[in-house]
């Protein structure tokens, strides 16, 4: 392994402790969160019931053009200025969105989307619903995603306004890098210690020992790359893009964007009847193996159009591909890179970090893995603090230890209420206020109980239970908000749905304490040195 | 022994600011120069992408240089002259 010095073993050690402790209570909550997150798209699913699963963007049979008619249907409808470009994508509940929609600055010097979406039924072709603001508004408002938005807010952004949640989730992947760069660094032993299970319960501060450095130890290059990835698209989001704007653009954001994302045809502002996107779809289709997810034409109706056909991750590998058609003619004209107008060294990486991030790029199994990896670094974080404490007697540290108690089982308590916020409101439009109220009035709950039992051992306990119960109450009450039966769910094509319930029947039951009690961080422990 | 209990205090805080303020400002500083002198690719977006892409990287570079380099002088030095040239080279590009 790495040699250092005495001394800077010893700042190592010091820099491992304190950049999990000083951060660890908000680093378990952005790493359980984007456990959960993982399975956002699943998620939405599993908690609206049986939708379409089809893809409405899939090709239609031969010459028949129903997406095109209904494009032609419905821009007569919108208000000309908002005929710029059209997105084309699927909803929540299968159906099909049509988003006319133009580009402006909003009062915050932000580009943002604004216009009608029409929600298409795709079956049947009749508009189920109409929409007219921003595209964040719009998907803010979505109701059939409440639940899964929430989760990956509390995730990404810790539930905060921006850019202060991007920023803070940004210092947190970066103290997730230090605490995992440090770690590896200070192993004298590292081959050894991965194989080290002294205790064979793996319980007390021996056996928490070991099995840290064993669970850090193997999961030491997922942790880096969660944490690259992460602080990447945290700073990136928040002051990264638009500070490379300013550099590479004199900070014109719409400029940046073309270049970045935009399709650069020559303008050409002449009025053109367009080609039919159904006949596009056909050729990407035919090109590719796959049916788009997402589909946006540019300069809509005009001779310069360009129309862009976004393919999904999953069957994609790591890098996901556009292919861009000349809107007017229908004539393919690349295979374009999600960053730039060419495949590059910058455009290639770029591509990766999301699949690194998120881990889709093998559908189900891959989400599983990295969801598997996410629930070791939880226990990482946890069972590095618990060490850290247990060396540790001070009064002041009283507040930690009583955090600890009270977060490790109480969010995930809140996380399962803000379950049960949504599938009480659910269809009565309301979803969105009171899935993170339920989080919040259950972490206000938890808080008080822990203040209540805060001297008592069983607080632990007690808390584990709650949440043992709350996963079996879950289930319950998505049954009885009428949704699907599993046979019902596997017969729809949706297993997810069976398939979530049983996780959370499972988590349930392995919860459930048992007759020992859990051991709490006892303060000034003798650890041998690691 | 009280003034060298004092300079040894003021050493750790220079050393925590160098770590911790200083860090983000030069890593900051040190992407958004980069830009000037990454090569653009065949895509013409290599230079503005890849110090994003890369900026937990350069972060951590600091960090670890600031913590690990036993003289805090030289630590600064490096941290000092990288930003230097970087921000001299934003300079160059937003004057000219």
């Amino acid at each position: 392994m790495v040699k250092l010095s005495q001394a800077k073993a010893k700042t190592l050690v010091a820099v491992h402790g304190w950049s999990g402790v000083s951060l660890g209570l908000l680093l378990y909550a952005v790493i359980l969160t984007g456990m959960v997150a993982v399975f956002a798209e699943e998620i939405a699913h599993w908690s609206v019931g049986i939708v379409n699963p089809d893809n409405p963007l899939a090709p239609a049979p031969d010459d028949a053009a129903p997406l095109q008619e209904l494009i032609d249907g419905l821009a007569p409808q919108v208000d000309a200025e908002f005929l710029q470009e059209v997105a084309l994508g699927r909803t929540t509940q299968g159906h099909l969105s049509v988003f006319f929609h133009k580009h402006q600055t909003n009062d915050d010097g932000v580009i943002e989307e604004v216009g009608t979406e029409f929600e298409v039924d795709p079956s049947t072709g009749a508009v189920v619903a109409r929409q007219h603001g921003t595209g964040l508004s719009l998907f803010r408002t979505d109701e059939d995603r409440a639940l899964s938005r929430f989760l990956v807010s509390v995730h990404t952004e810790l539930h905060l306004p921006r850019p202060w949640g991007l920023i803070l989730t940004g210092i947190l992947g970066l103290a997730m890098m230090v605490a995992a760069v440090s770690g590896l660094l200070v192993h004298r032993h590292l081959l050894k210690d991965i194989f080290t299970l002294r205790s064979r319960s793996g319980s007390g501060v021996l056996g928490t020992k070991d099995v840290h450095t064993v669970v850090g130890s193997w999961g030491l290059p997922f942790a880096l790359v969660l944490a690259f990835t992460g602080s990447f698209f945290s700073f990136a989001g928040s002051f990264g893009l638009p500070l490379m704007a300013m550099v590479g653009f004199g900070g014109d954001q719409q400029a940046m964007f073309d270049v970045l994302i935009g399709s650069q045809a020559p303008e050409d502002p002449r009025p053109h009847q367009g080609a039919a996107v159904d006949d596009m779809i056909r050729d990407v289709q035919a090109r590719s193996g796959v049916a788009p997810d997402f589909v946006v034409i540019e300069h809509f109706g005009r001779a310069d159009a360009s129309a862009n056909f976004f393919l999904p991750a999953r069957e994609e590998g790591l890098a996901r591909r556009t292919l861009v058609y000349n809107g007017a003619t229908g004539a393919f004209i690349k295979n374009k890179p999600e960053l730039g107008q060419a495949h590059s060294v910058g455009s290639s990486v770029f591509s990766m970090m999301g699949p690194l991030h998120f881990g889709n790029f093998f559908g189900l199994l891959s989400k599983s893995v990295w969801a598997a990896l996410g629930f070791a670094m939880c226990h990482l974080a946890v069972s590095g603090m618990r060490l850290w404490l247990a060396r540790r007697e001070a009064a002041s540290l009283m507040a930690l230890r009583w955090g600890l108690g009270v977060v490790t089982f109480g969010l995930p308590l809140a996380l399962l209420a803000s379950a049960m916020g949504f599938f009480a409101t659910y269809g009565s439009g309301v979803a969105s206020f009171w899935t993170p109220a339920a989080f919040l009035i259950a972490s206000g709950l938890v808080i008080a109980y822990g203040l209540w039992r805060r001297r008592s051992d069983l607080l632990g306990r007690h808390l584990r239970m709650a949440t043992a119960v709350a996963c079996l109450v879950v289930v319950a009450l998505r049954f009885a908000t009428e949704g699907p039966s599993w046979p019902a769910a596997v017969e729809a094509g949706q297993p997810v749905i069976a398939i979530l319930d049983l996780l959370l029947l499972c988590a349930g039951a392995a919860l459930w304490p048992r007759r020992r009690k859990l051991p709490l961080p006892a303060a000034k422990q003798s650890i041998p040195a690691g | 022994m009280t003034a060298s209990i004092g300079g040894s205090r003021r050493l750790l805080w220079l050393r925590v600011a160098l770590v911790g303020p200083w860090t983000l400002i030069a890593s900051v500083i040190t992407m958004a120069g980069m830009a000037m002198w990454l090569p653009k690719g065949a895509a013409g977006v290599d230079n503005l992408i890849l110090p994003l892409v890369l900026y937990p990287l350069i972060w951590a570079f600091f960090f670890f240089w600031a913590c690990l380099d036993s003289h805090l002088r030289r630590a600064a030095a490096v941290s000092f002259a990288i930003t230097g040239v970087h921000a001299a080279l934003l300079a160059h590009h937003f004057l000219t």
